[in-house]
């Protein structure tokens, strides 16, 4: 039992140092800037998780940053990097704006579903051909992706320029989605909204898929031993193009989600840093999804804490960025060290 | 305790004198206790080496034998024990401790450079390759082999080489380097009868010309024929020490294994209906060629119901390619394939594993485990969507690790608990596995390539059994590829001897003759 405990504690430990390292590091910067510190932490705090309104911007940014990871994280299980979520992301949210526009009339109960289920559509769609290239040629599927979000970026401003375009903004915008197509919010303001709780149970849905169906198990083979895998039966290069499709698919709910819970809008530059970010609870905890949810919880903390200093203390953008890199680098580390240690 | 040679060398002085006479051992290890983790791989081991004899260090795998041997040359460091080196204790913290003193051990796993040719492997490293140097190094190497009787051609490239040339490479290597004791870990390992024959004189003649040589083996028969004393280990004890004049193979293996060994798997030989309809034809098959595969050309093979089909040959020569073209792993481009009743060719591995074909595959690494998945999860790797392991489309765990706990029991696969990351497990655990798996389901053909392959004796028999109840009792085709001739002939009803990707013959049993087979094994003759 306490040989237990002793174990738990040296498995944290290098986690709450790398935390304690970026809160004193927080304050070196902010100090270096002629910021009070004790002001910059009280500020990040609280306008992330000190009021209910806070904590909703947080989990208004924990919900795309949460389905980004789950996307990086399936194909990851079948050893594959899908760097190309940010495309997927917004193609599906060109997918749910699409909807919107193509069939304007449709009653909630079957235009939200539609919607969410065109923005996996088309997020999927925009995987098939890296999947494709993947499973025909080899072609590493990290560069394929990637080459695939910059199509992507493009398509957006395509579309937020083309006829959609929103003549009363001066930014490539389309214009709003129709109110029936808005996910209704569970609290009205600030909103908290259907988009958390869809997260949740697509999260739910990917546990139960990888860890108890044989198709999840397939994943997992293909990802432990992708030989191994096709000596018994399993059709590795097939299950591995697949996982990137399926992956896809989460991205491109997190693109609908964004559009019909937040934006109701598509918007260029919408991605944010979410692909990115999403790197990294998908790197550091790939075998627990739970811990994929905390991680992505604690950076849409910092993100969202962040932003705050810029507003508040008028703290530049880039340090803001700056602490985030910082954060990623620490939990990073920190991982490195437990990894050794075990 | 391991003692610290500066602080003790006075002390010793006394006895060093009286050390130089004859008939005292040049080196003695004493008391040496080794532990991994929380296994005991040594307890309080003694032994001692003279100058000029064999010793042989006869155990079984994990008896301890190689543990002992890399801790005289320096990879492992004892926990307790002392070693005594011409009468005085010696610390050896590295391989260079021991190689300064001239013991050198040539490794199971030869560590021979492929592309280099063999004068360069043997002096590499030695500094022997200075420009100007090359004729009298190559004079120098000429003579040593000419010493000891080993005739190698020194401009040949490494690769290609047979194994019992490349382990007289290696020893010719270790030679250079003027050793006094040189450490050979299971030297005849994969080597043909023939082979065997003229490594075991070789060896004989190194400790003729004075060299203390011990000789790591599990097998009885060559301790015997040439060790002058042999030292048993078991399970990290030693068990008993021997002039080999007064011994029997048949004590000698009782000590070993620490029990009588079972009755001969021979006994049950096969009779089969000859109206039977073969369970596996293969007719020319060919496969194609790709980089550094063999390829199998004109293979014609039938296995019947009821029968073990032995494929002797030595590593490489296409048994693999074979294994993997039943499979379809890899399709033949010519001839046809009759498996179970159908054509095989247009069917996937998935098809052809549901067919009731089982493969325990030789790279157990590469091609056999998830190394971080768990035990149970490998377990049913290939049966894992189809019941009892999956009902509509969920996995069931219990049945997983339901099945796992009889296998871990039946086969005594260590650590024994299904959840356990099969990375964690040693080589011999996880051959274990595979085997288990491979007679999950009662399969109708088993392709088993080296299953016993790292197993102790004990296993190794209650694998060998296994697979002949699954022949005899439920009538399966058993194609058993090993390297190990003993065990082809003790099982097999028949065998077929591969070389360079060809059948060069088929033997039934009144033809089993170790140096018949081996001269086929080695590409010399034909059935």
């Amino acid at each position: 039992m306490k040989a237990q405990q002793s174990l738990v504690i040296s498995k944290l430990l290098p986690y709450i140092l790398s935390f304690l390292g970026v809160v004193a590091s927080v304050g070196i910067l902010l100090a270096l800037i002629g910021k009070n510190p004790f002001e910059g932490y009280r500020i990040l705090l609280s306008s992330s998780l000190g009021s209910p309104g806070s904590l909703s911007l947080t989990l208004l940014d924990f919900v795309p940053l949460f389905l980004m990871a789950l996307a990086f994280v399936v194909p990851l299980r079948a050893g594959k990097y899908n760097v190309g979520n940010e495309g997927q992301f917004l193609l599906g949210a060109v997918g749910a704006v699409t909807v919107s526009f193509v069939l304007p009339n449709l009653p909630s109960v079957i235009g939200i579903p539609l919607l969410l289920v065109a923005g996996m559509a088309f997020g999927s769609l925009w995987a098939v051909v890296p999947a494709f290239l993947l499973y025909r040629f080899r072609v590493n599927e990290i560069v394929s992706t990637i080459s695939m979000n910059f199509i992507a970026y493009y398509l957006v401003l395509f579309v937020t320029t083309g006829p959609w375009h929103n003549p009363l903004v001066g930014y490539p915008q389309t214009n709003q989605i129709g109110s029936n197509y808005i996910l209704p919010s569970l609290v009205r303001t600030p909103q908290i909204g259907t988009g958390l709780i869809i997260t949740v149970l697509a999260a739910a849905i990917v546990y139960f898929y990888i860890s108890k169906t044989p198709a999840g198990f397939e994943l997992r083979a293909v990802g432990a031993n992708p030989r191994a895998s096709l000596v018994y039966g399993i059709k590795s290069n097939f299950v591995s193009a697949m996982s990137i499709v399926q992956g896809a698919a989460i991205a491109g709910l997190a693109g609908a989600i964004q559009v019909a819970g937040l934006l109701f809008s598509l918007q260029y530059g919408m991605q944010g840093n979410y692909g990115l970010l999403s790197l990294v609870p998908a790197l550091i905890s790939a075998s627990s999804l739970i811990g994929v949810g905390l991680i992505s919880f604690f950076i849409a903390v910092i993100d969202t804490g962040t932003s705050a200093l810029q507003g508040v203390l008028g703290v530049p953008y880039e340090i803001g960025l700056l602490i985030e890199s910082l954060l990623l680098l620490l939990i990073l580390l920190a991982k490195g060290y437990g990894g050794s240690n075990r | 305790m391991v003692q610290d040679a500066g602080g003790s060398v006075e002390a010793n002085e006394g006895i060093e004198e009286s050390d130089r006479t004859a008939n005292n051992p040049l080196v003695s290890m004493r008391s040496v206790v080794k532990r991994f983790g929380s296994i005991l791989a040594l307890d309080h081991v003694d032994i001692e080496i003279m100058l000029g004899e064999v010793l042989a260090l006869l155990g079984e795998n994990g008896a301890g034998k190689s543990t002992l041997m890399n801790i005289l040359s320096g990879l492992y460091r004892a926990d307790e024990g002392e070693i005594l080196f011409e009468g005085k204790p010696i610390v050896v913290r590295s391989p260079r401790d021991a190689i300064v003193r001239g013991i050198i051990m040539v490794h199971q796993h030869f560590e021979l450079i492929q592309n280099f040719t063999v004068l360069e492997n043997i002096i590499i490293g030695t500094g022997s390759n200075e420009k100007g140097k090359e004729k009298s190094v190559r004079k120098e190497v000429e003579k040593l082999a000419a010493e000891n009787n080993i005739t190698l051609d020194l401009d040949a490239r490494v690769k290609g080489l047979p194994v019992g040339v490349q382990q007289k490479v290696e020893i010719l290597k270790a030679l250079y380097r003027n050793p006094k004791i040189l450490i050979l870990d299971e030297p005849t390992s994969n080597l043909t009868p023939q082979e065997v024959d003229s490594m075991l004189s070789t060896i004989r003649k190194l400790a003729e010309k004075g060299y203390a040589v011990i000789f790591i083996t599990h097998k009885v028969r060559e301790a015997l024929a040439v060790a002058k004393r042999i030292t048993i280990l078991r399970n990290g004890h030693v068990m008993g020490k021997f002039s080999s004049s007064e011994v029997t193979a048949d004590s000698l293996v009782e000590m070993m294994m620490g029990a009588k060994p079972s009755s001969n798997l021979e006994s049950s030989s096969h009779t089969s209906p000859p109206s039977a309809e073969p369970l596996l034809t293969l007719s020319d098959v060919r496969t194609g060629s790709s980089k550094g595969r063999i390829t199998l050309k004109d293979i014609n093979l039938t296995l019947n119901p009821g029968e073990i089909l032995g494929i002797a040959g030595v590593s490489g020569n296409g048994q693999k390619e074979l294994v993997e073209a039943i499979m379809m792993l890899r399709k033949p481009t010519h001839g046809s394939v009759r498996l179970l009743g159908v054509d095989p060719m247009r069917l996937s591995t998935k098809e052809i594993i549901e067919l009731g074909v089982s493969y325990i595959p030789e790279d157990r690494l590469d091609d056999g485990i998830l190394p971080s998945m768990t035990l149970y999860e490998n377990m049913v790797l290939g049966s894992h969507d189809i019941e009892p392991f999956s009902k509509r489309w969920i996995m069931d765990r219990d049945a997983m690790i339901e099945t796992t706990r009889d296998a871990i029991e039946r086969y005594r696969i260590y650590p024994p608990q299904s959840e356990a990351r099969v990375g964690v497990l040693s080589g011999g655990n996880i051959q274990k596995l595979l085997v288990g798996r491979a007679l999950l389901s009662r399969p109708k053909v088993i392709l088993a390539h080296n299953p016993t392959r790292g197993l102790d004796t004990r296993t190794t028999d209650l694998v060998l059994r296994n697979l002949v109840a699954q022949s005899r009792e439920n009538g399966a085709g058993v194609l058993l590829l090993s390297e190990d001739l003993d065990e082809l002939i003790s099982v097999c009803d028949r065998i077929a001897v591969m070389f360079r990707g060809e059948v060069v013959g088929v033997l039934d049993r009144q033809q089993m003759d170790r140096y018949r087979i081996g001269a086929m094994m080695a590409g010399g003759a034909t059935a």
